[in-house]
């Protein structure tokens, strides 16, 4: 069993920053993301987890062992702890080859001379880095590195193992490959895993269950398809890549939705509600450019840049127009002088749309990917 | 870069034409002529002197008596044992020391740890004829302050500090290694990777096994390197050997080298230009073995980005780390500096209950005396603003040269890094003295002149490499497409960014060219002194309170010197940071101006 437990976890630093009473269960086998800006607490609350900080209250468990106890004072440091972690910096020694690096975690815990070996081709043939093993971390790419990184962690089989934001050294492409080679070694293993990342990408590709992270708090917390299409704080939405954002006025709702009005709007709009929301209250409604649509203005038939799209929509004035590859992406300007940006797919784009700077279009914002938030959530 | 094939029937116009095509690869070649003739010619002259019969400038033939003599002599022998156990010592406790203290500034939240760097900076500063002449009132056994604290504390039979002995002599000189030492080694202490031991840690290694599998082995590099180091600056130390080590009758093979043609009659140039030779070529090949062994440093910084820096909480072992540091600065420091000061104020030294300034009213009164203070003056604020041009351009022109011609530079800097002072002093006067027209120059300011660059220099070198390292050249880059020439480039921007940097490189290169000792000693004349060479005659003929209070002098002007231009600095860092504030951080160069008019 190895589940983690941070119960009423806190740490400081003196400077403003830091964690409160953070808590969190992690299950056994769980691949569990913490996702939030620079700054927010995520990389703080992992190493705490490793025993590198020494938290200032709350109790930590791994398992059913209690590795920190703020009230007791009570603290089992890192090499007590059986983790693996990669770091962001890789954290590979340079005078030590690449099998000496792998195998540094295996002597620490005096295996076997011959069990070591084996581990070391183990762990390196299951990063695709067989026989690499008497190279310096020098003279390996960082793609490489990182992998011998990650050999590192798994060598011991430890069963929990921390990431701090390991791919946020690699260019894209890299990362890619990587993020999916993470998840294979995953569900091969299936080690418990805290994840540490900025990236929204990563924490979709790899979580079971992630954790928004604002100002060393939890802002929300679940499975990555509840947090990205259900986001329950306007932080939340904006950072899982909600660009836009309108405010409005709630005239009612009905279950999970809501009718709206918008400034300068005659007809109202219906938005998906995600968390507490009542009649006359102010709202945020919230929408990615990639699911906004473009039609004629006025909307007499169907919706050209969505199809079987409805009519909750509002005029909008085309300003500019780019194109980006697979879409083109048009700045638009509403009534209320409200900026919305829109992610058109390239086949979607008719002439039409595209000579469209400078005219008066209708934005098409389907109900089901309109999140209205209370304006103080 | 060879000077291209130049023919005889070209005549001036094509020449000229030569000149102006090339001058863009040129222009390095006025640079290499003065370092030839400011580095590589003195040391040539002294190697070619080994075979000279008569002294520098005389008629004479060759022999290579002298240099088969040496072997056979007993007393270099023993003058070279005790060179090389003496700088073998002080560099393993130097460096065992300074690593220490390089762990305890740099990697813990000790409370007296920002004392540490200040006081390393301060006795690395301080000239060693402070230190000679401070630890001798300190721990002289008749007269030694330390002396008579222990004896007034436990009565006349308490144990006696005898700093004028070899243990003595290895702890004084251990204590400068140790500043030097240290401060070579901080920056690699600062730039351990801290994800590198917690990536030992969380693998399961403790703190213990961790410092020895991954620190001890990331430092090994900066920690050899600095050890040679140590050894070279040991094996050409010279005042304090001459004036504890006489004392005591030891002789190393500087003061050996002094002695050869100080007191010798006749002088044995030949001799003392041998062991010259030897002592340069040992720390030539030990500075390359260093130019080496840190030119694989790079092997260190793999890691991507580096972690933040978290300090270790020493607990319990704080004590104990706090009172290291402190022990440190009391005995470095404050000991001799406070033997120093009551020592000038005593009308016979280690007798405390008179009070006296008439050692500060006699030494100024004495013949000569005005002349020097106004020769180390100008020496100081010339010598060091000479050396610290020569050195940025040679930083600059390190970066700037192709690789061959970069070597061909880092060799010939290599010489004063090798060459100790005294040894300077004579190449030198091998090196001017016998050039008819030149030898006018000897017995003038201008022959300490020459030698004190020279010694100067690798100071001079340190500061500059420090200053111009932190400035990327995409700055002078930006200066030259802007339509700056190179020279208005390195003016404009390289000049003005490191302007703080070159200050306080000049005025730590002033002190050390007010505390030499070695220089004047060997080219001075009887008209032409030092403040330093006073001083040492003056402890010589046994008026230590003058030579003390002269020196007490001399350490309050550097020192008030020191905080004026540590005030200007201030005034020119708020001026230069006033027009930063809503722009971006652009020096304030002209060139851009220039272009809009």
């Amino acid at each position: 069993m190895s589940t983690i437990r941070l119960d009423g976890m806190s740490k400081g630093f003196g400077n403003g920053r830091g964690i409160e009473r953070l808590d969190i269960t992690v299950d056994d086998g769980e691949f569990f993301v913490l996702l939030g800006p620079s700054g927010c607490g995520k990389t703080t609350a992992l190493r705490c987890i490793a025993g590198l900080e020494e938290p200032d209250g709350g109790r930590i468990l791994l398992g059913d062992r209690v590795v920190a106890d703020a009230g007791r004072g009570l603290f089992v440091p890192p090499d007590k702890r059986d983790i693996g972690m990669v770091f962001q910096s890789y954290a590979l020694w340079p005078h030590m080859t690449v099998n000496d690096n792998v195998a540094y975690p295996l002597r620490a815990r005096r295996v076997g001379r011959e069990a070591v070996g084996r581990a070391v081709v183990g762990a390196l043939d299951r990063v695709g880095l067989a026989g690499y093993g008497e190279r310096y971390p020098a003279e390996l790419s960082g793609g490489q590195q990182q992998r011998v990184a990650l050999a590192r962690a798994l060598a011991a089989s430890p069963r929990l193992i921390l990431f701090d934001e390991p791919l946020s050294n690699l260019d894209a492409q890299l990362r890619a490959r990587l993020r999916q080679d993470l998840h294979l070694v995953h569900r091969e293993t299936r080690h418990t895993a805290v994840y540490v990342t900025h990236d929204q990408t990563e924490a979709l590709a790899l979580a079971d269950r992630v954790a928004i992270m604002k100002e060393g708090r939890i802002e929300q917390i679940g499975s990555p398809d509840a947090v990205f299409r259900a986001p329950r704080t306007r932080f939340v939405a904006e950072f899982v890549g909600y660009e836009n954002r309108l405010a409005a006025r709630v005239l009612s709702v009905d279950g999970d939705r809501a009718a709206v009005a918008l400034p300068g709007v005659s007809a109202p709009l219906i938005a998906r509600r995600t968390g507490p929301l009542e009649g006359g209250r102010t709202a945020d409604l919230l929408i990615r450019a990639s699911r906004i649509g473009l039609a004629a203005e006025p909307a007499a038939g169907r919706a050209e840049g969505q199809p079987g799209g409805s009519s909750n929509g509002l005029p909008v004035r085309v300003e500019d127009v780019s194109f980006l590859g697979d879409h083109h992406q048009f700045r638009l300007r509403t009534a209320d002088d409200a900026i919305l940006t829109a992610n058109i797919p390239a086949e979607r784009c008719t002439p039409g749309l595209l000579g469209a700077v400078g005219a008066t279009l209708r934005a098409i914002l389907p109900a089901d990917d309109l999140v209205a938030l209370d304006a103080a959530a | 870069m060879a000077p291209a094939p130049f023919h005889d029937d070209h005549h001036a116009r094509s020449a000229w034409s030569w000149l102006r095509r090339r001058r863009r690869r040129l222009w390095p070649l006025p640079l290499f002529a003065g370092l030839a003739l400011l580095l590589v010619w003195p040391a040539a002259m002294l190697a070619i002197g080994v075979f000279r019969t008569a002294p520098p400038g005389m008629p004479g033939g060759w022999s290579v008596e002298p240099l088969l003599a040496l072997p056979g002599s007993t007393k270099l022998w023993s003058a070279a044992a005790h060179s090389v156990l003496l700088a073998l010592l002080s560099t393993a406790v130097a460096v065992v020391a300074a690593a220490g203290f390089a762990f305890l500034a740099q990697r813990t939240d000790l409370r007296l740890r920002r004392l540490v760097t200040p006081t390393m900076v301060v006795i690395y500063a301080t000239p060693s004829l402070f230190h000679g002449i401070g630890f001798s009132l300190l721990g002289n056994p008749a007269i030694g302050f330390a002396n008579a604290a222990l004896r007034a504390a436990f009565g006349p039979e308490a144990g006696l500090v005898n700093v004028e002995s070899g243990p003595g002599l290895l702890a004084v000189i251990a204590i400068r290694a140790t500043a030097f030492t240290y401060l070579l080694l901080a920056p690699a202490f600062l730039a351990l990777d801290r994800a590198h031991e917690d990536a030992s840690l969380v693998s399961g290694v403790g703190r213990f096994g961790t410092v020895l599998r991954i620190d001890l082995p990331l430092l090994t590099p900066a920690l050899s390197g600095a050890a040679i180091l140590a050894f070279v600056a040991g094996l050409h130390s010279f005042d304090i050997p001459l004036i504890l080590g006489q004392a005591a009758g030891i002789e190393v093979l500087s003061t050996a080298i002094y002695d050869r043609l100080v007191h010798a009659y006749p002088p044995q140039y030949a001799t003392a230009s041998a062991l010259s030779l030897l002592l340069v070529l040992v720390a030539a090949a030990l500075s390359l073995l260093q130019a080496r062994v840190l030119g694989r440093r790079s092997f260190v910084t793999v890691a991507g980005k580096a972690t933040r820096q978290h300090r270790l909480r020493l607990g319990r072992w704080g004590l104990a780390g706090n009172a290291a540091i402190l022990a440190f600065v009391l005995v470095a420091v404050i000991g001799p500096l406070l033997s120093l000061l009551l020592g000038s104020v005593q009308s016979v030294p280690g007798v405390l209950d008179s009070f006296t300034l008439v050692h500060y009213q006699r030494v100024f009164q004495r013949p000569g005396m005005i002349d020097a203070v106004r020769t180390t003056a100008l020496l100081a604020v010339g010598v060091g603003a000479l050396a610290m041009t020569l050195a940025v351009l040679l930083a600059q022109a390190g970066q700037a040269l192709p690789v061959p011609a970069r070597s061909a530079l880092r060799l010939m800097t290599l010489i004063p890094f090798a060459m100790p002072g005294i040894v300077t002093a004579l190449a030198v006067m091998w090196a001017y003295v016998g050039v008819p027209g030149l030898r006018q120059i000897y017995g003038t300011v201008w022959m300490l002149v020459l030698a004190l660059v020279v010694v100067a220099l690798p100071f001079a070198m340190q500061a500059a490499q420090a200053a111009s390292a932190q400035i990327a050249p995409e700055l002078t880059a930006a200066a030259r497409v802007s339509g700056a020439s190179a020279p208005r480039a390195l003016l404009d921007v390289v000049g003005r960014l490191i302007a703080p940097s070159f200050l306080t490189g000049w005025f730590l290169v002033a002190i050390a060219v007010a505390g030499n000792l070695d220089v004047p000693l060997l080219l001075g004349t009887p008209t032409l002194g030092t403040v330093a060479s006073h001083i040492y005659q003056l402890q010589t003929q046994g008026q230590l309170g003058d030579a003390t209070a002269l020196l007490v002098t001399t350490m309050a002007g550097l020192f008030a010197a020191g905080l004026s231009g540590l005030g200007a600095l201030r005034l020119l860092a708020v001026k230069r940071r006033r027009p930063a504030l809503g722009t971006p951080r652009v020096p304030r160069s002209s060139t851009l101006e220039r272009q809009a008019a």
